[in-house]
């Protein structure tokens, strides 16, 4: 299993994105998958934990530690690298078990299934279209 | 220009409201003074109290949490505290703090020298760890 690479100092907002603020519930560093809480906390989304925390609803697009503010785009473009495709054009972009990473979907091998969304036309940039299924992946 | 010794994870804004945000224009940790850049899409960076262009003197805020060039940053306006520390004191009780000549540094302002254009941030509280903010730019420069 290999998560997509992504350097944080090169994750930027896209074509088209939008995003929220929360407050952060431990280091999150930038293009990191997460999750919020009702509370308004967000933490590393992971499909290896319970349902809520496969809840993705975005990408960090910088980073922070405990109790920092800590953006997130929820729709749109964002740029995941600038020096070469982090992927496959048109990779699929799920959670996997290393909280915060990005796994093409090729890669499961259990734990919810959330899509996160797909890699753009050049293969640096994701097209966010977070779906949580609240389904365990079963071979 | 001695600085105040910041650890980024121990920053946190203490109060709600009196926050700003923009797109930073340089990497930013917690805790750094910013200007904004006009000349520039109005990015954020790191305020400089000797820099010869009035702009950079010019404090915006202090970072709340870290940013690369092109990212979202959110920012401390007047009127916020700011915990600057979870350990021992970073300055002086009621010590006021100033931009420092050092890039997105602040410093007390006893360490103020000749050239340096004052700009004050505020007052570190009876603990020596919290500041509340009150930005001054004086646009004046320290005589000799």
């Amino acid at each position: 299993m290999t998560a997509f690479t992504i350097t944080a100092a090169q994750v930027a907002p896209g074509s088209g994105c939008q995003w929220k603020w929360a407050t952060a519930g431990e280091t999150i560093t930038a293009g990191m998958a997460v999750y919020v809480t009702e509370g308004g906390v967000a933490m590393k989304a992971t499909n290896g934990g319970t349902e809520a925390q496969a809840e993705c609803v975005g990408v960090a697009l910088a980073s922070a530690n405990l109790d920092q503010p800590i953006p997130y785009a929820y729709t749109g473009t964002v740029v995941l690298a600038t020096g070469g495709a982090v992927g496959i054009i048109g990779d699929i972009a799920i959670l996997f078990t290393t909280a915060g990473s990005l796994y093409p979907a090729l890669d499961i091998s259990g734990g919810y299934t959330t899509v996160v969304g797909a890699l753009g036309a050049t293969g640096q940039e994701l097209i966010l279209a977070p779906f949580a299924s609240g389904i365990v992946w079963t071979d | 220009m001695s600085d105040y010794s910041l650890t980024a994870s121990h920053i946190k804004l203490l109060n709600r409201g009196n926050t700003g945000e923009g797109i930073a224009g340089a990497t930013v940790t917690a805790g750094q003074v910013l200007y904004e850049d006009t000349a520039d899409a109005n990015k954020l960076k790191l305020a400089d109290a000797n820099s010869a262009t009035a702009a950079v003197r010019a404090v915006k805020g202090i970072a709340l949490h870290g940013a690369s060039a092109g990212q979202p940053l959110r920012y401390a306006k007047t009127g916020a505290r700011v915990r600057l520390t979870t350990g021992s004191a970073v300055g002086a009780a009621g010590a006021t703090a100033i931009a420092s000549t050092n890039a997105g540094g602040m410093a007390p302002i006893t360490d103020n020298a000749a050239g340096t254009y004052v700009t004050v941030l505020g007052t570190l509280d009876s603990t020596g760890k919290i500041l509340t903010c009150a930005f001054t730019t004086s646009g004046v420069a320290t005589p000799a």
